[in-house]
């Protein structure tokens, strides 16, 4: 496939869940500060999380999903959202395979990360004091986990479950 | 390289897409019997209703034909296919030759024979033109008849409520969305119809259509003898691939056309994709027609890139649908209701809050996400890629089942849960 990916705010691990990513999405200028829900949110079970935000995956679901189109890839090649256009349909939340994308009920939108792409560092990037997000090519990150999980398969660890 | 596509909808939209991934230059024809560029079809009730706008109706850009250089005619119908000399006509007598052909022509509503069908005001709801002539003999008129409970006759219903009729479903099966739900989740789906105004009665079809001295329908007559007023009837029965432009061509069908795993049809150079395709279905390990929007404009896409001279490969389908019902999102992928004894099921509710897991060895297979939705791409992701669950059950069955928590399933798959989707 043809370069259309960029380097992307993602999560490569649990965190202790400090929350400082949320906040600077808050504040962030795709979120314009006016809404209350961030595009990057902290999954765990009370002490430790796993951070949860947009892949901008190649071939993207949510972009194959989208009944009235809202949802495209722009000229940068980042994955974002018309919400003038989107009707809360959730069928982009029915196929992100990363719960990446979030009902925002008062507007009735879909709301997921926005890329940020004014902005060199991604604020939640920055944010991040530990550097579990940080800004790699997604092919790249890609590839570590699954060399990894290649590692653990031949050291006869346990086997990659989320995929075939 | 000449491509003509037949049909202006996803699988249309997908085909261009994935020709122009890969050519430039090669000839684009679509034809399409609608007199609109492509809109998002499943929204036609919510422009009904008002909720959106027809500016808002379009799937893509006012400049998309013209960016991807697409000769684009509209209103008019290919009427044959002749696979060997590589051209269709349409019927007004014009021919196109093609290189490479894309039949994307959807579904067609299946309207079954009801005494009294030829009265005014009788609509199907699979097209804009069906919402925009309710839209246009609505005003006025107080109460409408829906027959079929399924997703069509769901939105059509909600559509012509919202235009302030009173509105009653009637459903042959015993709920509505009777393929999808179960017994609970479908009193949960009709039970909040109701609160907002429209009834249902299931169990029971029309047999009869009443009109009036003008030809107007003015009622049906069910199956028990009773009778139901209205001055405006919606079938939506089901609605099945269109396959008119097939016969005589030699391309071979079933309950759609098939197709291989590169979307093409059993003549080299013609493909087809969408709603009128059945192509590989990933649960039931056999191929069949699951007409809904992602896999049309998925199958569209990869079909437009093999056109092209790519390779790639279509890997499958699930059946899957998300419906909002006055405020109550409702999820529903895979397998859910055709339980047989090689499936464990878990259900879980909570008031207007409804979950089901449906298992089948270590895989999951199944799911319904009712009065919370979020996150359901997660299962999805389990059941369409067929993962071993085995180590990750407990937490989806005591975690996601019962409280909709999925932190704890994610820190189990911490290690895989960020492989992007990368070709």
């Amino acid at each position: 496939m043809s370069g259309k990916t960029r380097k992307g705010a993602l999560g490569t691990g649990p965190c202790d869940g400090c929350g400082r990513c949320i906040e600077a999405c808050l504040k962030a200028s795709p979120m314009k500060g006016a809404r209350k829900i961030a595009g990057i949110k902290l999954l765990g079970n009370g002490s430790t999380y796993i951070p949860v935000t947009c892949r901008n995956c190649e071939d993207a679901p949510c972009v194959t999903a989208c009944m009235s189109g809202c949802r495209h890839r722009n000229g940068k090649g980042w994955v974002i959202t018309d919400y003038s256009r989107c009707v809360g349909c959730w069928m982009c939340i029915m196929n992100c395979p990363f719960g990446a994308i979030e009902r925002e009920e008062s507007e009735h939108i879909a709301l997921k990360c926005e890329g940020c792409l004014e902005e060199e560092t991604p604020p939640c990037v920055a944010a991040c004091e530990r550097g579990i997000l940080n800004n790699r090519d997604i092919r790249k990150l890609s590839h570590a986990i699954r060399e990894k999980a290649a590692a653990r398969f031949l050291t006869g660890e346990n086997e990659d479950t989320s995929r075939k | 390289m000449r491509y003509v596509i037949i049909g202006n909808s996803y699988a249309g939209v997908g085909a261009v897409e994935g020709i122009r991934e890969l050519d430039r230059e090669g000839e684009i024809t679509m034809i399409s019997d609608e007199r609109y560029l492509a809109y998002a079809r499943p929204l036609i009730s919510y422009n009904l209703g008002g909720h959106v706008s027809s500016k808002n109706m379009y799937y893509r850009p006012a400049g998309f034909y013209k960016k991807n250089d697409v000769r684009l005619i509209l209103g008019k119908k290919v009427i044959r296919i002749n696979s060997a000399r590589r051209q269709i006509s349409l019927e007004d007598g014009t021919v196109f030759e093609y290189d490479r052909l894309l039949i994307g022509t959807g579904g067609r509503p299946f309207i079954p024979p009801i005494e009294g069908l030829e009265a005014h005001n009788i609509f199907s709801f699979t097209k804009w033109d069906d919402a925009k002539k309710i839209r246009k003999v609505a005003n006025g008129k107080k109460k409408a008849v829906v027959i079929g409970g399924g997703l069509i006759g769901l939105k059509a219903a909600q559509g012509i409520n919202d235009l302030g009729l009173q509105v009653t479903i009637v459903e042959l099966g015993p709920r509505i969305l009777a393929v999808a739900l179960d017994e609970v989740s479908g009193a949960i789906v009709s039970r909040q119809l109701r609160e907002n105004g429209i009834r249902s009665i299931t169990g029971h079809t029309a047999k009869k259509i009443l009109s009036d001295g003008k030809d107007n329908v003015c009622g049906v007559v069910l199956d028990n003898d009773k009778k139901l007023e209205c001055e405006i009837l919606i079938v939506a029965i089901g609605v099945r691939p269109n396959m008119d432009l097939v016969g005589g061509t030699g391309i071979r069908v079933n309950r759609g056309i098939l197709v291989d795993r590169s979307m093409m049809t059993s003549i080299e150079n013609i493909y087809a994709a969408g709603d009128v395709a059945e192509a590989p279905d990933i649960l039931n390990n056999r191929d069949s027609v699951i007409a809904i929007v992602p896999l049309a404009y998925e199958q569209g896409r990869v079909a437009g890139a093999n056109m092209a001279g790519g390779r790639r490969v279509y890997t499958g389908g699930i059946g899957m649908n998300s419906v909002e019902v006055y405020a109550l999102p409702v999820m529903t992928m895979g397998i859910t209701n055709q339980i047989s004894e090689t499936h464990e099921v878990k259900a879980f509710r909570k008031g207007k809050v409804y979950r089901k897991l449906v298992f089948e060895g270590n895989r999951l297979v199944g799911a319904v996400l009712v009065g919370q939705v979020d996150y359901g791409g997660i299962l999805t992701r389990f059941i369409r890629s067929r993962a071993d669950i085995t180590h990750i059950k407990r937490e989806l069955t005591e975690h996601v089942l019962r409280k909709g928590e999925f932190g704890p399933v994610l820190l189990k798959i911490a290690d895989t849960f960020n492989v992007a989707l990368v070709a």
